[in-house]
């Protein structure tokens, strides 16, 4: 890697607004032949949308891009490879039903017309090879290999298209000790060809491995790139925490009640070695980790969506039912997802029915919905979360992202539950939303419901909580109260514990 | 992590276009109706007269009661059904039989009711389980017509006596029953999906499943209703029609589905589920026998009417799908 | 071989129904005679090689045999240039119909069986005039001969149509555009992102569709010498049956042409058998019926057998 070099990638001044919300404010990336950037931030701080706008499925609003010192115009998936640009996603851009074989040539400029298997599965283990996977049978179809496996692949197929710049976005998440070093030696060799690597991670210590330049994204600005070898983990995780704690949370409790929740030898798909947890009455416990922590999983199996593979969860001594949601809200366990717009909204539905579709029936009568009763406790609710109640008839998925999440977490609040779970509670959201989500998340909190919050943002997570419980690759860390953590300590815990997979 | 920005106006400019969209789609075919209905009154010589309109809102009444009912389906995201024929058909034949061996005509329309639920819970069970609606119902139809066309022969199943016609031939100020009956059940399946928590439940599951899941909202549970609805009104209307020839072969109604499934598209029903009313499929039923009726006085014939239907319901589908994305940017 | 073994896995329960589907046949029926099942090739088996294309590619076309009848007629009424070119002609001019539909499709991003119910309307409709609203026939009948011809068991149509599966079957398996119907309908936006592109997609996929679909009509107009308004409407139904009982996944993705052959054989075999003994058309439709919901009752429940084996493989290994 020559330092003198000209730049193989340049992105200037960058904007991109979603509606009323920035996502990138004036991002500038440059990167060299031969040279691996890391791209560090926290979750919304802006890395995917840059690496969708470089990969051409987005568009930016201002800015420019320039690779080898020419403008180019990436409006499209189909520009952005004809630039010489591959992307590893890091959602999986695989079809299940093709032959491994298939996919690596899948959408290629470029590839022939004729795709007999034993051609295919020539050159395919080849590029397999590459990534150590050269005992797999290049006909097998994709649905039918494991997470790891499939990840592996997406590398090979970015490996197939021979590009000048790559991007790996969190390529590692659900790989073991030994896939990822093969990872990063396969990241190393890419280099060492001559190619340039953007690297998005949340692991400190594949930074330090593989990387040359480190940008680190705050609110959705991008700081100056750094030399690798100036910087140690301590340093890279002041750089990464931007924000005082000020007047965002509210209070934390004074003193917890009795034991609401807790966990028995729970063990659940993604987590290693067994889940114990104690929730008390008026405690709000953070749980936090990154991509392939397990904490979602946990979430999930508690709410009642996820397989339960050993173990129980009471919830006041008696064993709760984890078959289904039907089961848990019944048992007063309200569960918010922690993507909304999947699976935490109706958008096409009004702000007053979002509100009561978790407990309409107990304001109907012989089937028959009382629609005063339901106004008037949706706008209990509208009120206790300062959603504009004048606006109940509006659509849910015309409103901000803020607004959304009010009614995402609202809605259960007619349900008088016992516990509620809250996964990434202000993904998405405005400063002034996300006051108003944690003042009610304490209010109901202080009335005696059991909170707990799962949240890859450290200053949420520290801010809101009683007590933290971290998260790494599947295994809990540590478990104090949050008076006893200082915000680098919370950020390292959650991105370097390398000791715990050993 | 993410800020609010002054672009406010453009905010507001959109949901502004956004309205305007929503209300074209949403009043359009109202519209359109009395657009073409004043222009046939001053073009078409015999288009407003009292025959005339009584056949209009009697082709529009059998038609009309199926898509208010198969309403629900849609609005529940599970499509359509496509085996409306063979159903009417099995309740037209229950009809007869009941009728002509307990010579009760209301035993005998509660018995075709059954008959339609019966059959209409069996699909709902089996798509509730997860089975893709269209397949399940192009099954249940041909099953359903071979059972029948076996248990009559394949013969026509006639009524011995006029009595049967009596929900038919029966007029208050003029104007036969069925149109009547076509009001009030329009009413009640409005009532079931827009009043109820079962309606809401329908509403919602189409909207999203996977929130649905997430709310406690029961996909067989719901599914199951929406074809209840459903099936209650096959099994009028099956009544209404028998009641009007006064017999019925496993061959009638073969285009009954399609002009179905085409009163609920141009009413405006979205076909991914949870928009929609069965009052806008009954006025799409009513378009569509206007235009049908203006054709017939005009003296267009059958082939010509089928291609114009045609052209009407690719068009108003398409302006209907591009009037949804427009009020949704 | 292993690939042996698991070609049969992929179709054993289809092979194993039209097995038994054959045996009741013979067993019930003496004097019946499987090769004679192979004629309805033309129209049946090509629409279904059709729906089953569409329904690979994610979704529905409707229009197929509405779109057979056309090529019906337009046979028909250009058979003075002569019977072959009229035919090609019928075929051509449909063909490039679906490929419109397919492009209509991609460019309004609408949901397919919504639009080709439209379509099955109108282009019934365009029948209706071409037809003049009559049956209509050709006038030199003489000229349909050469399609009564043998070649072992195999007439020129059945000789077409087997053709016509064998090359879509290569085409689905074999070749870039056809591999990337699966990938668009099994995972369409991990496909766009790939790179596939959508819109060649879908006209690729309606245009075969409607062709096979015109294949179907218009030999069968050449052969029978005439064309109807109304005709080949029950070919939907059992199209859509005959590719559903031979395996396609109507949620896209999945399926081959072996499918489409396995599944067209069992309705085939089972409505000539039927008719061959006397029944009438309708106990067909029942059996029919009856067969197409098994068949998707038994899927389902092999994958809820499935989930659950992996389900309790993984507390075991959990609990362990």
């Amino acid at each position: 890697m020559n330092s003198t070099a000209p730049y193989r990638l340049e992105a200037t001044g960058i904007c991109k607004s979603y509606g009323a919300v920035s996502a990138l404010i004036d991002v500038h990336i440059a990167l060299r032949p031969g040279e691996v950037m890391a791209l560090l931030g926290e979750n919304g701080a802006g890395k995917s949308t840059i690496v969708k706008i470089i990969s051409g499925l987005v568009s930016h609003d201002e800015g420019t891009i320039q690779i080898d010192g020419e403008d180019v115009q990436l409006h499209s998936v189909n520009a952005s490879q004809a630039a010489g640009i591959a992307v590893v996603q890091q959602e999986f851009s695989t079809v299940g039903t093709l032959t491994v074989a298939e996919n690596l040539v899948l959408g290629q400029r470029g590839a022939p017309w004729w795709w007999g298997p034993r051609k295919l599965n020539r050159s395919a283990k080849a590029i397999l090879a590459r990534v150590g996977l050269e005992d797999l049978d290049p006909s097998t179809l994709i649905e039918k290999l494991s997470v790891a496996e499939m990840q592996l692949v997406e590398i090979a197929r970015v490996l197939a298209k021979d590009a000048k710049i790559v991007i790996f976005d969190e390529p590692t998440a659900a790989l073991s000790d030994a896939e990822i070093e093969r990872v990063l030696k396969v990241v190393k060799r890419l280099a060492a060809e001559g190619r340039s690597i953007i690297y998005v991670t949340h692991r400190l210590g594949e930074v330090f491995e593989i990387a040359d330049q480190v940008v680190i994204f705050r609110n959705g600005r991008s700081q100056p790139s750094q030399d690798v070898a100036d910087l140690n983990v301590d340093k890279v995780v002041t750089m990464m925490i931007g924000r005082e704690l000020g007047d965002l949370y509210p209070e934390r409790a004074e003193g917890l009640g009795e034991l609401v929740l807790e966990t028995r030898g729970l063990k659940v798909a993604g987590t290693r070695g067994e889940v114990n947890l104690k929730l008390r009455r008026g405690e709000i416990l953070g749980l936090t980790g990154q991509l392939g922590s397990g904490t979602t999983e946990i979430m999930k199996a508690i709410a009642g969506t996820e397989d339960v593979l050993a173990g129980t969860v009471e919830l006041d001594g008696v064993p709760l039912d984890l078959h289904g949601r039907r089961r848990g809200i019944l048992s007063g366990v309200a569960y918010c997802s922690p993507d909304r717009k999947k699976d935490g909204i109706f958008r096409g539905a009004t702000i007053r029915q979002n509100l009561s579709s978790p407990w309409l029936r107990r304001v109907s009568r012989l089937g028959v919905v009382n629609r005063k009763q339901e106004n008037s406790e949706a706008m209990r609710t509208a009120s206790h979360f300062a959603i504009d109640q004048t606006r109940m008839n509006a659509l849910v998925g015309n409103l901000s992202g803020g607004n959304q999440q009010k009614v995402a977490v609202g809605k259960w609040l007619g349900i008088r539950p016992r516990v509620l779970l809250v996964e990434e509670p202000t993904r998405g959201v405005d400063v002034g939303a996300r006051a108003e989500i944690y003042a009610q998340l304490r209010r109901l909190c202080d009335s005696g419901v059991g909170v707990i919050v799962s949240s890859s943002d450290t200053n949420e997570v520290l801010g809101l909580s009683d007590t933290i419980a971290t998260y790494y690759r599947g295994t809990q860390t540590a478990h104090k109260p949050a008076g006893d953590w200082t915000e680098p300590e919370l950020v390292r815990e959650v991105m370097h514990r390398e000791e715990v997979t050993k | 992590m993410t800020t609010v920005q002054g672009s406010a106006i453009g905010f507001q400019e959109r949901a502004g276009i956004r309205r305007t969209m929503n209300a074209i789609r949403n009043y359009s075919l109202p519209i359109l109706i009395a657009l073409v209905f004043i222009l046939a009154s001053i073009l078409v010589p015999q288009f407003l007269t009292f025959e005339t309109i009584r056949a209009i809102l009697l082709a529009t009444s059998v038609t009309g009661i199926i898509a208010a009912g198969m309403t629900a389906i849609t609005i529940s995201g599970n499509l359509f059904s496509l085996g409306v024929t063979a159903s009417v058909v099995l309740s037209g034949v229950v009809y007869i039989w009941v009728g002509s061996v307990s010579g009760n005509i209301f035993i005998a329309a509660i018995a075709a009711i059954l008959v339609a639920l019966a059959i209409g819970f069996a699909q709902g069970f089996i798509v509730g389980l997860g089975l893709n609606p269209v397949v399940v119902t192009l099954a249940a139809g041909a099953i359903i017509y071979g059972a029948t066309a076996i248990l009559t022969g394949g013969e026509v199943v006639a009524a011995q006596s006029r009595e049967l016609g009596r929900f038919a031939t029966f007029a208050i100020i003029g104007i036969p029953l069925p149109v009547f009956v076509l009001i009030a059940f329009t009413a009640v399946a409005w009532f079931l999906t827009e009043r109820t928590t079962i309606g809401r439940n329908v509403h919602l599951l189409g909207h999203n499943k996977d929130t649905a899941r997430n709310s406690g909202i029961s996909f067989m549970g719901t599914t199951i209703w929406a074809f209840l609805i459903f099936s209650v009104g096959l099994g009028v209307a099956a009544v209404l029609q028998v009641s009007q020839t006064l017999q019925v072969q496993a061959d009638n109604f073969p285009e009954l589905t399609m002009n179905v499934v085409a009163a609920v598209l141009v009413g405006g029903t979205a076909v991914t589920g949870g928009d929609g009313s069965p009052v806008k499929s009954v006025i799409g039923a009513l378009f569509i026998a206007t235009i049908t009726q203006i054709m017939v006085l005009v003296g267009v014939p059958q082939g010509t009417r089928y291609f114009v239907l045609g052209v009407v319901v690719v068009v108003l589908v398409i302006t209907l799908h591009l009037l949804r994305k427009a009020g949704s940017r | 071989m292993r690939s042996v073994s698991t070609w049969f896995a992929r179709y054993a329960l289809q092979l194993g129904v039209l097995v038994i589907v054959i045996v009741s046949m013979y067993a019930l029926y003496p004097s019946f005679r499987v090769e004679a099942s192979i004629e309805r090739l033309i129209p049946l088996g090509v629409i279904a090689a059709g729906l089953a294309v569409t329904m690979i590619a994610g979704e529905f076309d409707l229009s197929i045999a509405s779109m057979a009848a056309l090529a019906g007629a337009l046979t028909v009424v250009l058979s003075g240039l002569g019977l072959i070119v009229s035919v090609l002609i019928a075929i051509t001019v449909c063909t490039l119909l679906g490929m419109l539909q397919g492009w209509a499709i991609a460019k309004l991003g609408i949901n397919s069986l919504v639009f080709t119910v439209g379509t099955l309307v109108l282009i019934r409709g365009l029948t209706w005039l071409v037809c003049g609203g009559l049956a209509i026939s050709i006038d030199d009948i003489a000229a349909s001969d050469i399609f009564y011809g043998r070649l072992l068991f195999l007439s020129p149509l059945s000789a077409t149509g087997l053709l016509i599966l064998i090359g879509l079957g290569i085409f689905l398996s074999r070749t870039r555009w056809g591999r990337e119907l699966y990938a668009l309908g099994s995972s369409r936006p991990e496909a766009i992102a790939a790179g596939v592109r959508y819109p060649r997609g879908m006209v690729i996929a309606f245009g075969i569709s409607a062709g096979c679909g015109a294949v179907g009509g218009a030999l069968t107009s050449a052969l029978s010498g005439s064309a109807a308004p109304n005709a080949l409407e029950s070919m939907l139904v059992a199209g859509i049956a005959a590719a559903l009982v031979g395996g396609i996944s109507i949620a896209g993705g999945r399926g081959t042409m072996v499918n489409v052959f396995l599944g067209f054989a069992i309705i085939s075999v089972l409505s000539a058998g039927l008719a061959g003994m006397g029944a009438k058309a309708f106990v067909s439709q029942l059996f029919i019926g009856v067969l197409l919901l098994l068949i998707v009752l038994v899927e389902y429940l092999i994958a809820r057998v499935g989930e659950r084996g992996r389900r309790s493989r993984l507390r075991r290994l959990a609990g362990a």
